[in-house]
């Protein structure tokens, strides 16, 4: 035990400030609640994707359960009315991101949040590619709202958050206004010069690349970050188990790992995302859906009970341990446990700092991620394509998260008995180990 | 006037179960007091009102984040890991009066 608590003592001085570095670092932090506040709105337009082909589709698993389409054969015709639900959410999310980026930083920094918001929604479309003159109609391309664009809307939302935040501060560039002048027009005069300052500054900055980039400042980004970013995150399956690793790590240190990874695993994973929502979208099904690796496989297969793949854990104790404080904490987790939270038995049993336990904890979810991208990569199962909210019991990520194959459903209770037979012999030992201390 | 205890944590869900056990424990040792869970992203907007913080073991990293915010006008502490764990909502709820003294 010794070796142990100087170990933790040692991990305690390492992690947490690195941890505290990631989580309070405020253009981490930015990024991250910009992705958490967007959150609801692609998830809505997910999920009534997901309703619409469940439902309305010939082929969709409510339909089949329900008989619907012998009941109402022209069912099938409705589809096209939800469709545009996705044109409202993911395909615009670089608009929601650059505006709540820019918003964030301008929060953290003390200055006026949604002007600086504004500010960068309007630069972000400064330096948007030019309309185009079609058939005398003025179009815009709708390449870069969505996930294409989401590196540009990173960028720009923290560029304008910051020189926003700074230059509405000088008392230079304020334009002093009489008291007897409403507030509400004194605030828009006061960041009237550090807005035009902005404007003039990214249309200078475009000017010049589209002159040494004629392809336009989206497409360079996209290809020199956006893509070898993507790519890293979406080629191999070593890249979510990498990151399950090190996120499952962090809560064996007692510290909340997927808050920690959650800016760089956005920043790699979303456009995948998208894109396979968006293949849904045009194809009613998520077989042949672009990505077949995404951080979606940790969730519908890797998750449950929350990190640590938990509810194996939570089934183990109550099928072998007869140590009262382990039953009464299994019991007390359960309920948050079947909606993937887990705070209870990661601190009650606890998971942190046990020696023994925090094998299986790391173990369970590599192995489950594993069998879950084995099933897509062996084409048994479409990839996850649906985005489902985590908080959804275990194996219905993967149910949904595929848009109802009932084989997902099958390899996700696949996967929570592997889990439980992984933590079984951990929870046998862990609980003759506290015997013993007791003794 | 009512005091007011302020938890936080990452999405503000696992703290919300301990808002409730000691709201419980205050109701049976009859004790009117406001109690409420916030991830810490929007913890600033209510710091002002509150007396104590509470911030979950998981993202104890972020007190120096809290400390900055209350600059020492009210108490600011992590809950105990085992407290937390096997949600004791009288411990933390008690080790809050303390500190509110």
């Amino acid at each position: 035990m010794a070796f142990m608590s100087s170990f933790e003592k040692g991990m305690e001085k390492v992690l947490v400030p690195i941890a505290t570095k990631l989580n309070s670092q405020r253009h981490i932090v930015a990024i991250r609640d910009a992705f958490i506040l967007s959150f609801p709105i692609t998830m809505a337009g997910s999920l009534v994707l997901l309703l619409n082909f469940a439902i309305l589709a010939p082929d969709g698993f409510i339909a089949k359960i329900l008989f619907l389409h012998k009941l109402f054969p022209s069912l099938a015709e409705y589809q096209s009315v939800f469709i545009p639900v996705i044109n409202g959410s993911t395909n615009i999310l670089s608009m929601f991101i650059v505006f709540l980026v820019a918003r964030n930083i301008a929060i953290e920094l003390k200055a006026d949040d949604l002007l600086s918001g504004i500010t960068a929604l309007s630069t972000f479309f400064i330096i948007y590619p030019p309309y185009q003159n079609v058939d005398g109609a003025s179009l815009l391309t709708a390449q870069w709202l969505g996930a294409q664009g989401l590196f540009v809307a990173l960028i720009v939302g923290l560029l304008v958050g910051e020189i926003f935040s700074r230059l509405s501060k000088s008392e230079k560039l304020q334009i002093k206004m009489p008291a007897s002048v409403p507030p509400a027009v004194a605030r828009t005069f006061k960041v009237l010069f550090p807005i035009i300052i902005i404007t003039i500054l990214f249309a200078i900055a475009n000017a010049i690349i589209n002159a040494v980039y004629p392809a336009g400042l989206h497409q360079l980004i996209y290809t020199v970050l956006q893509t070898p970013l993507k790519q890293l995150g979406t080629s191999s399956v070593w890249s979510i188990i990498i990151l399950a690793f090190v996120s499952n790590l962090l809560w064996i240190f007692g510290i909340h790992g997927p808050n920690t990874i959650a800016a760089i695993r956005e920043a790699m994973f979303t456009e995948a995302n998208l894109e396979n929502l968006n293949y849904v979208a045009a194809n009613g099904s998520a077989w042949g859906a672009p990505y077949e690796i995404s951080w979606a496989i940790n969730d519908a297969f890797a998750n449950y009970g929350g990190s640590g793949m938990t509810l194996g854990l939570l089934i183990a104790v109550f099928i072998v341990s007869r140590r009262k404080d382990y039953r009464d904490i299994g019991k007390l987790s359960l309920a948050p446990g079947l909606f993937n939270i887990n705070e209870p038995i990661i601190f009650g049993l606890p998971v942190v700092l046990n020696p023994i336990l925090i094998i299986p904890f790391v173990l369970a979810p590599i192995v489950n991620i594993l069998i879950g991208w084995s099933a897509i990569h062996f084409g048994l199962i479409p990839p996850i394509a649906y985005s489902v909210p985590w908080t959804t019991p275990g194996p219905l990520i993967a149910f949904l998260g595929t848009g109802g194959n009932w084989l997902a459903l099958v390899i996700g209770f696949v996967c929570l008995a592997v889990s439980t037979l992984i933590y079984l012999p951990f929870v046998m030992a862990a609980n003759k180990a506290a015997d013993v201390v007791q003794k | 006037m009512m005091k007011k205890i302020l938890l936080v944590c990452a999405a503000g869900m696992s703290t919300s179960l301990l808002v409730n056990k000691m709201k419980e424990a205050a109701q049976n040792k009859g004790i009117e007091i406001e109690i409420d869970a916030l991830p810490v992203s929007e913890a600033s907007s209510v710091i002002d009102e509150v007396h104590v913080v509470l911030l979950g073991p998981q993202v104890r990293y972020q007190k120096s984040q809290v400390d900055a915010l209350v600059k020492g006008r009210i108490p600011v502490e992590v809950i105990d890991m085992r407290s937390y764990g096997i949600m004791d909502g009288e411990a933390v709820l008690n080790r809050a009066l303390e500190l509110m003294g």
